[in-house]
């Protein structure tokens, strides 16, 4: 069987078949700024790519739809989707509120594993939600940049591009190739 | 009740199910007022009225309903810590079986609701699909499960999505001890019937003032 490019953290969103997605899902946590998406944006344009920006949702409902009426459609079209916050930034804020880690992320379960998570840490940020990060990071494994250096752009251009250049799912080269190309999804 | 949490608070919580068109809110109507009646404090816990935002997925909607019922169980925490009767029109298993019904898992399903707290009693009213119908035409969208695309026809999808509903509900009747009524009963019947069963969980005046007198005994 040839390896999904993408597939759901722990639970399947009814319906929705991710077999044929050829896009990239690249989703960066914690202090993002517009202007740093922006730039990534026309970078990775003058590449040749075509990018959607996935915007931060504080509520899981709205990413829930979003990520299946716009986001999946767009990975499947060949996309690359920056998210400007994702799925564990929902859960960091939920937890940072009172909420149960556990439980969160099991409800974000059907969230897609991106292909990249950056989180970009800073002393800006709220303790009790950069703790919480934090935490996810190391479970997850998520690339960790400082925020505060003033190279943080080229620091996430580089972790783009080698993610980015990992084989396009074809499903006979996918089968092949990408033993480990993907990122742990569950502690 | 596997996954709900228990209730430690010395309120109590009573649940009503059923399918849409089963009599609910007017059994619930009718309890809240006699409960008062008796000089109980009663708390409602409403959370299912609310417009949905559209256009909405599966996931979109449990979330929101979700989101919906956590909220309101911070609301009735309160009411439950001072020991008032909150009553739920629909509880969480009427979130988790209309998610389910859309197509969501039951492990995820189950776990979105597992913050809510036991019941401590699910009056369940049972009533064929053919009669809710009648009783609730003209029908809307959300009831019939329009977005299930079951049927283009609002009667059938109705019939196919509430038959659905109905089935999650008996399946689970044992596990959650439903108490059962005939909905297609009288209103007064039903209600005579509902005030029963809720007798057993509510510490009555007398029963209070019969306490009340042993300790000071004591």
């Amino acid at each position: 069987m040839p390896r999904q490019p993408l597939a759901f953290i722990s639970e399947s969103l009814p319906g929705v078949d991710l077999s044929a997605i050829t896009g990239k899902l690249i989703a960066l946590e914690g202090a993002v700024s517009s202007e740093v998406i922006q730039q990534l944006r026309n970078w990775l344009m003058l590449e040749g790519f075509a990018v959607c920006i996935a915007e931060h949702h504080s509520n899981a409902s709205q990413f829930a739809r979003d990520l299946e009426r716009e986001w999946i459609p767009a990975l499947r079209a060949g996309f690359i989707v920056l998210a400007n916050g994702y799925a564990y930034s929902l859960i960091a804020e939920g937890v940072a509120n009172g909420l149960d880690r556990k439980w969160l992320e099991k409800v974000m379960g059907f969230a897609l594993a991106p292909n990249l998570v950056c989180y970009l840490r800073s002393t800006a940020t709220p303790k009790r939600r950069a703790d919480a990060l934090q935490e996810l990071a190391e479970k997850n494994g998520f690339l960790v940049i400082d925020a505060d250096r003033p190279d943080v752009l080229a620091q996430i251009k580089q972790a783009i591009s080698g993610a980015i250049e990992e084989p396009q799912a074809s499903e006979t080269r996918d089968a092949q190739r990408r033993p480990s190309a993907r990122r742990t999804r569950k502690g | 009740m596997s996954f709900f949490r228990p209730n430690r608070y010395p309120g109590k919580l009573i649940a009503i199910e059923g399918i849409d068109g089963a009599g609910k809110s007017t059994q619930l109507r009718l309890l809240a007022h006699w409960l008062r009646s008796l000089d109980a404090s009663v708390v409602e816990f409403e959370w299912r009225g609310f417009p949905v935002d559209e256009p909405f997925t599966p996931t979109s909607l449990a979330l929101q309903h979700c989101d919906s019922f956590m909220r309101c169980l911070d609301r009735v925490k309160p009411a439950l810590k001072n020991g008032s009767i909150v009553c739920a029109d629909e509880y969480a298993l009427a979130g988790m079986t209309r998610d389910l019904v859309r197509g969501m898992s039951r492990r995820w399903a189950q776990n979105l609701y597992a913050q809510a707290f036991k019941p401590a009693v699910t009056i369940y009213l049972r009533l064929p699909v053919e009669i809710a119908m009648r009783r609730l035409k003209p029908i809307s969208p959300l009831m019939a499960g329009m977005d299930l695309g079951l049927s283009l026809i609002p009667e059938e999808s109705f019939r196919l999505f509430q038959g659905r509903l109905a089935s999650e509900y008996e399946a689970m009747a044992r596990e959650h001890n439903f108490q059962i009524i005939d909905a297609t009963a009288a209103i007064r019947d039903q209600q005579l019937q509902i005030r029963e069963i809720v007798k057993r969980i509510i510490p009555t005046q007398r029963k209070q003032a019969r306490a009340a007198a042993a300790a000071s005994i004591h």
